[in-house]
């Protein structure tokens, strides 16, 4: 039952509206940098992001040039290797995920009447060093430097004998370091949606697009972890000789393959999801009816990124993986079909039902356009998902034209569709409709005169990543005609900037709900998002509460104002959204702007081997984060604050109910899926060489009391740490048991590192002798990598509890510490019993 | 509107919205892991496993699951009260049941077109 308690008295205080805009106003002139407002960082975030869509797809034009005859000599073997690596890799992680990442930041808070993702600096870091990353990995194409082997590098071809130079390690550092920005954008997403929802949205009324993000960050959290394992061990393999993947010492290049597409396969999913998210919020306005099968929908976005996990072998169809396992992905592949196929059927009936005909407009056509391209490109999918038709069409055109059509049709279409259909949110005027038209049938037909023919140029034989071909094998014609709609392509898309150019003009919205939908983006928006946060009752707040704006706008709703004199937002319950607390965020501010310049100098010092200036940039960047952390755990000076509808919240809280907590826990969901990728590599290269393995291959493990020693090490370690919290004083009292007790921990962590580092170096066992050196020595690296996280965290802890910053109360930094520190002695527990358990058992 | 927490553990109620993929993904994960690592074994000469032993695993953990799911998708209710999972109005209640059900029911299909295989194959025949 509505409860329209909630509503406040009007008219509102004098000064509530001012006061709002002082604290939202967005930074001034080039101080706009420092900006981490999501409304203008995602804005930026999406023009970057498009910007590698464009330069991408230049190098495109120019590949497409090369190709458009035989035996043309346009651009010479060596530089279309790099532009076809380039190209894809920056489609794939500078482009397609970004996009869609962007559009979360920027679309998410609005449709959930939030003021902004609960870690506004988190996002901006996430965003900077992307763009620094991203440019410098871009411009190696310009200095001969780039990577040439295809986007997903496979070793042995990427190891240093075959790819000497830095190029193959532009691609791992850069990379590499991108994927953690996207991890932590996924962790402002996960918490964001599951939090920061307004009143009363329930996780069944929540928009379609928020349940696509939520799956997608989600997905990242499982899948990017296996894919930067694996950038690890090639880029150690590269530098240090560890031979993860060579062969002759019992490392496996197989192994490079299932670790990238277990990340690779869902990532295309990650791409996808959420523009199927986009589409279904545009069809329902477009239909001006509510989504057909909303629950069919969930279900079938669910079921994808789920299912999308189960198919990364059908990328490896023709390795020489046994019969069987190929039919287990085989049936997995097609089975993901279906829910994929239900998202489908659901618009098309959507669109069917419309109260009104479904209303053509260019975003609408770009959805036909969608649902036209994508499903072919799905029916090409099942066709590579059955193993004989695979072994005929892999690594020819075939496949070129199915990947093109699925993330073209599946990701490329529904973003235009998006940037003309909520442009008015962010701009004063809408784009051109008519120019629109032109746009759409130019890309449109241009995609499909490129890429069709692609399918018969593959059917005919000719390879993907060829840089030239001869002309008397019959395939000039058609690769002149893909040639010819690439430029089409090319044309739509430079239509497009021209009037982007011409009309965007950001900094204020345009016509309110110019498609009459139903979400609550569509409220009267401000800098501060909604002027006050609405109680939610149904899926289409709008359509079904026609006064809504207007009720909103006068500040009837929740939280009509800045009551703590900050940045705030309201924080409910993951399920049934009920007001938990009102969480204080962070203004604007550059050290996350420096700790990202630093951190992508750090990694980028790395590729070129400027070892002790990328270590300076390195503790640099952790400076500037500590700087940055340092001002978060506000405290609970601010007390409760009435949000209005006599509802009074806190404005601190800590443990589980916390944000931070939150972005706590998702984040050791990632350390533990790279765990797990860690632990089936090793199994994987047992399969593969036992012979390597200890004790036959390799010198006999260290003798049980080291293992021991490093055990009793980590417990002792942990009950420091639980003593340390229930020693912790109340406010403005300083006991020296909290940091004694904080070191001794961190004590007991190094000395079980050095004790399981010391008792494999004593038994002769070198981590480039073999595979299983390497294995046992990068266990050791990943567990060194979290202590020394923890060495950080524990002295930053120290430093606050001495400056009367921490307490029985103010208490989310060690709690942190607390959750990391025993998530540590789990994985490490496990680790020793892997690394010197598991040879013993099968030796 | 009252502030407060959710009617049951997030944890509870993720689970069993996720408990047909969950299914799903330990069949893909027990069948995949013993089938592959058995046939490279075979071929190395380390543990010579005879082959209807492989395929009879494969049938048993497929009809294991393809039973639990059904059991699953017949008493939704029971299995929320197991993990503690409640959901705060009618509404979202019957959604969420709705949408267990219809994920299991998918993870069903998933289960039984790739244990299905197993009637066709030799386990351990190479395509070339
Ligand atoms: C906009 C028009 C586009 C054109 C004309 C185009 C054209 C091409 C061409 C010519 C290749 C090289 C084929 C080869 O030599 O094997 C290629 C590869 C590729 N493209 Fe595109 N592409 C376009 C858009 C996209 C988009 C939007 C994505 C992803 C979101 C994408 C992802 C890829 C990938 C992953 C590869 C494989 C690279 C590799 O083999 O390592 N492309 N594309």
């Amino acid at each position: 039952m509505v409860d329209f308690t909630a509503i406040n008295p009007t008219p509102r205080p004098p000064g509530e509206l001012e006061e709002l805009k002082r604290v939202w106003a967005t930074p001034k002139g080039w101080r706009i940098v420092t900006a981490v407002n999501n409304t203008v960082i995602g804005l930026f975030y999406i023009g970057v992001a498009f910007l590698f869509f464009l330069m991408a797809g230049v190098l495109a034009l120019l590949m497409r040039t090369q190709l458009a005859v035989g035996d043309n000599n346009f651009i010479g073997q060596e530089l279309y290797n790099q532009m076809f690596t380039v190209h894809g890799t920056t489609m794939m992680f500078l482009f397609a995920v970004p996009a869609v990442e962007a559009l979360g930041v920027m679309l998410l808070p609005q449709m959930l009447a939030a003021r902004d993702l609960p870690f506004p600096r988190l996002s901006a870091f996430a965003i900077w060093a992307y763009v620094v990353g991203g440019l410098v990995f871009f411009s190696t194409i310009f200095y001969d430097l780039a990577p040439a082997g295809g986007w997903f590098m496979y070793p042995p071809l990427t190891l240093k004998e075959y790819s000497p130079g830095d190029n193959a390690d532009f691609w791992l550092l850069g990379i590499g370091f991108i994927e953690i920005s996207a991890i932590a954008g996924a962790v402002e997403i996960v918490v964001g949606t599951l939090r920061t929802r307004p009143p009363g949205m329930s996780l069944a009324k929540m928009p379609i697009f928020a349940w696509s993000m939520l799956i997608f960050a989600s997905m990242i959290m499982f899948a990017f972890p296996a894919v930067i394992l694996a950038t690890m061990m090639l880029e150690i393999e590269r530098s240090f000789g560890w031979p993860f993947f060579t062969a002759e010492f019992g490392g496996d290049s197989l192994l490079w393959q299932h670790l990238f597409w277990f990340f690779g396969h869902p990532e295309v999913y990650i791409i996808f999801l959420p523009a199927a998210g986009l589409v279904s919020m545009m069809v329902p306005t477009m239909a001006q009816t509510p989504l057909i099968g909303y629950r069919l929908i969930v279900v079938a976005l669910i079921a994808t990124g789920f299912f999308s996990f189960g198919l990364w072998v059908h990328h490896m169809f023709t390795t020489g993986i046994p019969a069987l396992s190929l039919a287990f992905f085989s049936a997995a592949s097609m089975a993901v079909a279906l829910p994929s196929s239900i998202q489908v059927f659901a618009w098309i009936a959507t669109i069917a039902a419309g109260r009104e005909r479904f209303r053509i407009t260019t975003p609408s056509l770009f959805i036909l356009g969608f649902l036209f391209i994508f499903t072919i490109g799905g029916l090409t999918g099942v066709m590579v998902a059955m193993v004989p038709f695979d072994f005929q069409v892999h690594d020819t055109y075939f496949v070129v034209a199915h990947f093109h059509y699925v993330l073209v049709g599946g990701m490329v279409f529904p973003l235009f569709a998006t940037f003309y259909y909520w442009t008015p949110m962010v701009s004063k005027n809408m784009l051109s409709e008519r120019l629109g038209r032109w746009v759409f049938w130019l890309m449109f037909l241009g995609f499909n005169i490129a890429f069709f023919p692609m399918h018969l140029t593959g059917l005919l034989g000719m390879p993907r990543r060829v840089w030239t071909y001869p002309s008397e094998l019959g395939w000039d014609t058609l690769n002149m005609i893909s040639t010819v709609g690439a430029y089409m392509l090319g044309a739509g898309v430079f239509l497009f900037v021209f009037d982007l150019l011409l009309r965007f003009r950001p900094g204020g919205s345009g016509p309110e709900n110019p498609w009459r939908a139903g979400t609550l983006e569509w409220l009267p928006n401000d800098v501060y998002s909604t002027r006050s946060i609405p109680l939610v009752t149904s899926r289409e707040p709008i359509w079904d509460q026609p006064d809504l704006a207007e009720d909103v706008r006068e500040g009837r709703y929740f939280l009509p104002n800045a009551p703590t004199g900050g940045r705030e937002t309201i924080v409910t319950s993951p399920i049934d959204a009920r007001p938990q607390y009102i969480i204080q965020m962070p203004g604007p501010g550059w050290p996350p702007l420096l700790a990202a310049i630093f951190t992508a100098a750090f990694f980028l010092l790395l590729t070129i081997k400027l070892v002790i200036v990328a270590a300076v940039c390195g503790v640099i960047a952790v400076a500037f984060c500590l700087i940055w952390t340092w001002s978060l755990d506000v405290g609970p000076a601010k007390g409760s604050i009435d949000i209005g509808g006599g509802i009074s919240l806190p404005t601190y809280v800590t443990g589980p109910t916390s944000h931070s907590w939150w972005a706590m826990v998702v984040l050791m969901f990632v350390a533990a899926s790279l765990y797990l990728a860690y632990v089936f590599s090793y199994l994987f290269l047992w399969t593969v060489s036992p012979e390597v393995w200890s004790p036959a291959g390799s010198p006999a493990l260290p003798a049980l009391s080291w293992p021991a020693a490093s055990t009793f090490l980590l417990l002792a370690g942990a009950t420091f740490v639980v003593a340390a919290g229930r020693l912790l004083p109340p406010a403005g009292k300083f006991g020296v048991a909290v940091p004694l007790a904080i070191f001794l921990a961190l004590a007991c962590l190094a000395g079980s590192l050095a004790i399981e580092i010391a008792g494999h170096w004593r038994t002769g066992l070198s981590p480039s002798a073999n595979a299983y050196g390497a294995m046992v020595y990068l266990g050791v690296f990943l567990f060194g990598q979290l202590a020394f996280a923890l060495v950080i965290i524990g002295l930053f802890t120290i430093a606050r509890h001495a400056a009367g910053k921490l307490d029985r109360e103010r208490r989310v930094t060690f709690d942190n510490l607390a959750l990391l520190y025993h998530y540590t002695v789990v994985q490490s527990l496990l680790g020793l019993a892997l690394i010197h358990g598991f040879p013993r058992l099968v030796g | 509107m009252k502030a407060g927490n959710d009617a049951g553990p997030l944890a509870g109620g993720i689970f069993y919205l996720l408990i047909g993929p969950v299914i799903w993904a330990a069949h893909l994960l027990l069948v995949y892991g013993p089938q592959s690592a058995l046939c490279a074994f075979r071929a190395d000469g380390m543990i010579v496993v005879a082959p209807f032993v492989i395929t009879a695993l494969v049938g048993v953990l497929t009809v294991t699951s393809m039973a639990t799911l059904a059991l699953v998708f017949w008493r939704p209710r029971q299995v929320a009260r197991l993990l503690r999972f409640d959901a705060a109005e009618e509404t979202d209640r019957r959604f969420s049941i709705s949408a267990m059900r219809l994920l299991t029911a998918l993870s069903f299909a998933g289960v039984t077109w790739a244990g299905a295989v197993v009637l066709f194959l030799d386990p351990c025949a190479q395509l070339r």
